[in-house]
């Protein structure tokens, strides 16, 4: 199949128009931004929307931008923007390692961060770096605007706080003073999902991890944070020692399931595996200067 | 023959026009009152067809048809089955493919019902709508399993077998028996798909007035597919024609007719509309013909010195749920170069054609040559390991020397020309193979997994010995040239205007390449088996000679001189004593004109050459790569290959062409396989299970050097070269593998080398 079921279609010059739109036509409505994980499913008629309300013309919703102590990345940024961007490269270099490895230049430069996460597929990249970073996400509906923290979001897999009349606006990083990161994936060819992957963001303090985040994909649910693992590693002396430790903890937290893509236990040894590369990886960027 | 053209890395013609998005592909063709026809596949590998009800679709509006296998003319419900020669004693069984499944479906994705509609969507909401009444039958994906009692695919064949030969050469008992050791080795090359970029497709359109089929189709030559399809509607071969357009790549698994196609064909006569279709890639996974998927079992005697004595395979073919035309070829192509680029003097090959619930297979880029190179180069190098001899020293030693062409294999082959020794030192100097080692020592002493991997390997080319062509003069006094066998992307319009821009003293821009129109120039062959160069290019060169001698027929006539006193030179025909010539544009004038010249032949050569035996091209490669044992992952660093294609008209396009199929090679031992559960059901069903490398996927370095001798069996000297990197690279990297891991003792892996399969390899799933 190649051609979707019939749908209405209509755009929405603004959110609150999108909202309004939303209301209107119910459940069966879904909004469409980059299109590169709603069309698929809807040309294999795996997905069935009756009307899709086009949000490509809120180009007012794509920006990374520099709030305080915070970033603000607009839903409706691009995955070829995040790849791109200054800002995000000297604060939070883990997401140019996603970026570069998700899918192609064909798809990073439609597909949006708002799509992505909203997606809720639980091999999708940047759950799991929105996650390790303990970022937050912007939902507005006609009636407000609340905010849900990334760990918070997902219900399950393919399943979000979003509600059917709400959008997800904005997301939102905090800024770590002297942070590094680092991303990690196996997959099978450069570009697939993951097989595994494992973000993680480190500060440090006199040698001591002060703080600290994991998030993992494709081994549970989307955007999957390592909790133990980031307690055990609070307070102890950086080192391959705590990393160990670390990776351990994260192989025994994930849930991963056979698959096309490997075996149960081939992805969790992966994922002590990329614990351990991307604790590295981020201490060394600590060490570099905290980029 | 090498000319100021000839031998020249000039620029492809056609790429400005492709890539400033000016080509047209098939779906591209525009017709008016165009309808589309979808298809309804089988969900199940194997079934009795209770019922098709198509009450709902055909109430759909927009929906002009819905045809099942009995709605087709009755001679038309199966594709041709023997469209290629095959030896005597090589048994067929009857079971070519059905156009629509007439009763029982065979394969996941096998057409059931073609849905006409006045638009693809529609086609395709009432393809929705069709509702099978299917009866589950047993069934049966892997092809051993498939011949150790698996349920038949075909009641009337019991054991699965549909084809099987048997192929022997000198004394392999008596050799066996005289060997130090005997070698054994089991392999299983994975199924692959072609996966070219543009998918199949037609646009099949019925003339009444003139009683003319026409088809559109994206193929690799329109001869093959316009005598199929005269064959299954038994029409006249001249109330058809076919016309090929822009081909987005084909790979081999555009070399025919499609059932596809057929059904096009039948419905545009049907409803006098023209009749387009378009696969979708999902169609083009599930449905479009497979290539590879061959169970080995192999044995080599040695002697103790390392000299190769005997070799005996047995080749199971996973051949599918039916025989399509040359789905048995490539099992012959396999067992004709087992012996590869050794003098083994006894050889015995097995090949049996196991039936599977699953789409047939046919020929994909390589075509038998990547499956016989695979077998024969891990058995040497089995057999170096085995008797502690370096496997650069083994191959020395075996190696069909230079000076022994023509060289006859034991399997019969005939080896026409080459320099396999001097293919493997130039290799192993140009890879700097020395240091290859010491790198490898280095990261062994820091426990490192590294490897170093070698592959000597022979492409037959020029298969179905015979091309035409044609050749006249524009009135602009360009050279048009028609040859029989059409481009896909090989580039024949660069290369065959270089080889006749030296044969007629032109500069190639005098030169014009039109094909793809079976109504334009003569019946040919087409393009596969890297033999367009050397069959057709040597048929032009017949074209041309005779079109030269026409251009002195009309000159002495327009200069009212004798023949003999005229000659051609620098593209124009001159008098030999001096004075003012004829031009090639007052040529073609006169000859349009013919006032008063009704005697003299038509301004126009034709030519048809026969290939009297298979050039042999070769390669040497050699593969250095490095495994990560935490997650499995290979990464090949470098391929460095060597290649004797014969004369090399083009060096650009012949590296492109190394270049991408060592690309397909290593995309065949690292990434791609086609798999199925147990009954057949397909597992991968788009390139998201189905792992196709893209451009920046591929960070190989790739070294290329052409190192040529000519084949005397052409003027040109040419011979293929397009397969050479799918050839020898595979072998050459699972070489490497295998090296990489020999610390750990692993003896075998087979393709593709995925991360999860290495991860356990290497202890992964002990540790
Ligand atoms: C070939 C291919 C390979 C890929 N490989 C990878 C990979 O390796 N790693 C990876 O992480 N991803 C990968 N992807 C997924 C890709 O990153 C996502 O498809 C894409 O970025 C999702 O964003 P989108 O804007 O296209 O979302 P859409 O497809 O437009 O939308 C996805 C879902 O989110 C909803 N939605 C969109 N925007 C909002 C919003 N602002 N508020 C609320 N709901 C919203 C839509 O209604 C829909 O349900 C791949 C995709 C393709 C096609």
């Amino acid at each position: 199949m190649q051609t979707p079921a019939p749908f209405e279609y209509e755009h929405a010059s603004s959110v609150d128009e999108a909202l309004a739109l939303l209301e209107r036509h119910g459940p069966e409505t879904r909004l469409v931004a980059g299109g590169h994980s709603l069309l698929p499913m809807m040309k294999l008629r795996l997905a069935r929307p009756e009307r899709l309300v086009d949000v490509n013309d809120l180009t007012d919703l794509a920006y990374v931008r520099r709030e305080g102590d915070q970033i603000a990345i607009g839903a409706l940024t691009r995955h070829a923007q995040l790849a791109s961007s200054p800002l995000l490269a000297s604060l939070y270099p883990i997401f140019q390692d996603a970026e570069r490895v998700i899918a192609d230049p064909v798809v990073r430069n439609r597909g949006t961060i708002g799509g992505s996460l909203c997606q809720g597929d639980p091999a999708e990249d940047l759950s799991a770096v929105v996650a390790t970073l303990g970022g937050s996400l912007k939902i507005r509906s006609r009636t407000g605007e609340r905010v849900v923290a990334a760990r918070d979001f997902y219900l399950g897999p393919y399943e979000t706080q979003v509600g059917p009349a709400e959008m997800v606006t904005e997301v939102v990083i905090p800024i770590r003073p002297g942070a590094g990161s680092a991303y990690e994936k196996v997959e099978r060819r450069p570009g697939d999902w993951a097989i595994a992957a494992v973000g993680c963001f480190l500060t440090v303090s006199g040698g001591v991890i002060a703080d600290c985040g994991i998030g993992l994909a494709a081994v549970g649910a989307p955007g999957l944070p390592a909790l133990e693992a980031e307690a055990a590693l609070r307070g102890r002396p950086a080192g391959e020692e705590a990393y160990a430790a670390a990776a351990q903890m994260a192989a025994a937290h994930c849930r991963p399931q056979t698959d096309q893509r490997g075996p149960a236990e081939y992805k969790r040894d992966l994922v002590a595996e990329l614990t351990r590369r991307a604790l590295r990886r981020a201490a060394a960027r600590v060490m570099a200067g905290g980029a | 023959m090498t000319g100021p053209w000839v031998g020249r890395p000039e620029r492809r013609r056609e790429d400005l026009r492709l890539v400033a998005g000016h080509g047209a592909y098939l779906d591209d063709l525009q017709f008016p009152s165009c309808a589309h026809v979808a298809f309804v596949r089988s969900p199940l590998p194997h079934a009795r067809v209770r019922g098709v009800d198509s009450s709902a679709a055909l109430a759909t509006p927009g929906v002009l048809a819905v045809i099942t296998a009995g709605d087709l003319p009755p001679g038309a419900r199966m594709l041709p089955l023997r469209t290629i020669p095959l030896p005597p004693d090589f048994t067929v069984a009857d079971v070519p493919m059905p156009i629509l499944a007439d009763g029982e479906v065979r394969f996941a994705g096998e057409a059931v019902a073609a849905v006409l509609a006045e638009s693809r969507a529609v086609a395709e909401d009432a393809v929705d709508l069709v509702q099978l009444d299917l009866e589950a039958l047993p069934s049966v994906g892997d092809p051993r399993a498939a011949l150790a009692g698996g349920p038949p695919v075909h009641a009337e064949v019991g054991d699965n077998v549909v084809f099987r030969w048997h192929q022997v050469g000198g004394d392999v008992e008596g050799a066996f028996r005289a060997a130090a050791r005997t070698i054994q080795g089991r392999f299983s090359i994975p199924r692959l798909q072609a996966s070219p970029m543009e998918p199949r497709g037609c646009v099949a359109a019925y003339s009444s007035a003139e009683d003319l089929l026409t088809l559109w189709c994206s193929s690799q030559d329109p001869h093959r597919p316009r005598l199929q399809l005269a064959n299954v509607l038994g029409r006249d071969l001249e109330r058809v024609r076919v016309v090929v357009p822009d081909v987005g790549g084909a790979f081999g698994s555009k070399g025919g007719l499609a059932p596809e196609h057929a059904v096009a064909a039948v419905l545009a006569m049907r409803t006098g509309r023209s009749v387009k279709w378009v696969e979708t890639r999902s169609e083009n996974v599930l449905a479009a013909y497979q290539g590879r998927g061959m169970e080995v079992d192999a044995e080599l005697g040695v002697s103790e010195a390392g000299g190769l004595l005997a070799l005996r395979l047995r080749l199971v073919s996973d051949a599918g749920a039916y025989l399509l035309g040359h789905t048995a070829v490539v099992s012959l192509t396999a067992t004709s170069l087992a012996t590869g680029a050794y003098r083994i003097p006894a050889a015995e090959v097995t090949v049996v054609g196991a039936a599977t619930n699953k789409v047939p297979t046919g020929p994909y880029r390589g075509a038998g040559r990547p499956e016989a190179a695979f077998v024969i180069e891990r058995m040497v190098d089995s057999a170096a390991a085995e008797l502690g001899i370096d496997p650069v020293e083994i191959r020395r030693r075996n190696l069909v020397p230079a000076g022994a062409f023509p060289y006859r294999t034991a399997l019969g082959s005939e080896y026409d020309s080459g320099d396999y020794p001097g293919l493997l030192d130039r290799a192993l100097e140009l890879s700097n193979y020395p240091e290859e080692r010491r790198a490898q020592a280095r990261a062994r002493a820091e426990g490192r997994l590294r490897g170093v991997g070698l592959a000597v390997a022979v492409e037959s080319s020029g298969n179905s010995a015979w091309e035409t062509a044609a050749a006249t003069i524009l009135d602009d006094g360009r050279v048009l040239l028609l040859p029989g066998s059409s481009d896909h992307g090989q580039g024949h319009a660069t290369t065959f205007a270089q080889i006749a821009a030296d044969a007629m003293g032109v500069d190639p821009d005098q030169i014009e390449v039109r094909s793809g129109d079976s109504q334009e120039g003569l019946v040919g062959v087409g393009t596969f088996a890297s033999r367009s160069v050397t069959v057709g290019g040597s048929a032009l060169l017949l074209a041309l000679d005779e079109l030269r001698h026409r251009c002195l027929s009309w000159a002495a006539h327009l200069l009212d001189v004798p023949e003999e006193q005229l000659r051609w030179e620098a593209g124009a025909v001159v008098p030999l004593g001096g004075g003012p010539g004829v031009s090639r544009q007052r040529l073609a004038q006169a000859a349009r004109d013919r006032s008063d010249s009704a005697d003299l032949p038509e301004l126009r050569g034709e030519g048809r050459f026969v290939l009297p035996g298979l050039a042999f091209g070769s390669s040497a490669c050699v593969a250095t790569l490095e495994v990560d044992p935490a997650t499995g992952w290979v990464e090949v660093e470098r391929i460095v290959t060597v290649d004797d294609a014969g004369t090399v008209v083009n060096p650009l396009l012949a590296e492109g062409q190394v270049i991408g199929s060592s690309v397909q090679g290593l995309a065949a031992v690292l990434f791609e396989e086609v798999s199925h559960e147990a009954d057949g059901q397909p597992l991968t069903e788009s390139f998201l299970s189905y792992a196709v490398p893209t451009l920046p996927d591929i960070r190989t370095e790739i070294v290329t050097e052409f190192r040529p001798t000519p084949s005397p069996l052409s003027p040109l000297g040419t011979k293929g070269v397009a397969e050479s990197g799918c050839i020898g690279v595979p072998a050459a990297v699972a070489n490497a593998l295998q090296d990489a891991l020999a610390p750990l003792g692993v003896r075998h892996v087979d393709p593709p080398f995925s991360p999860e399969k290495i991860w356990r390899l290497t202890g992964g799933d002990a540790r």
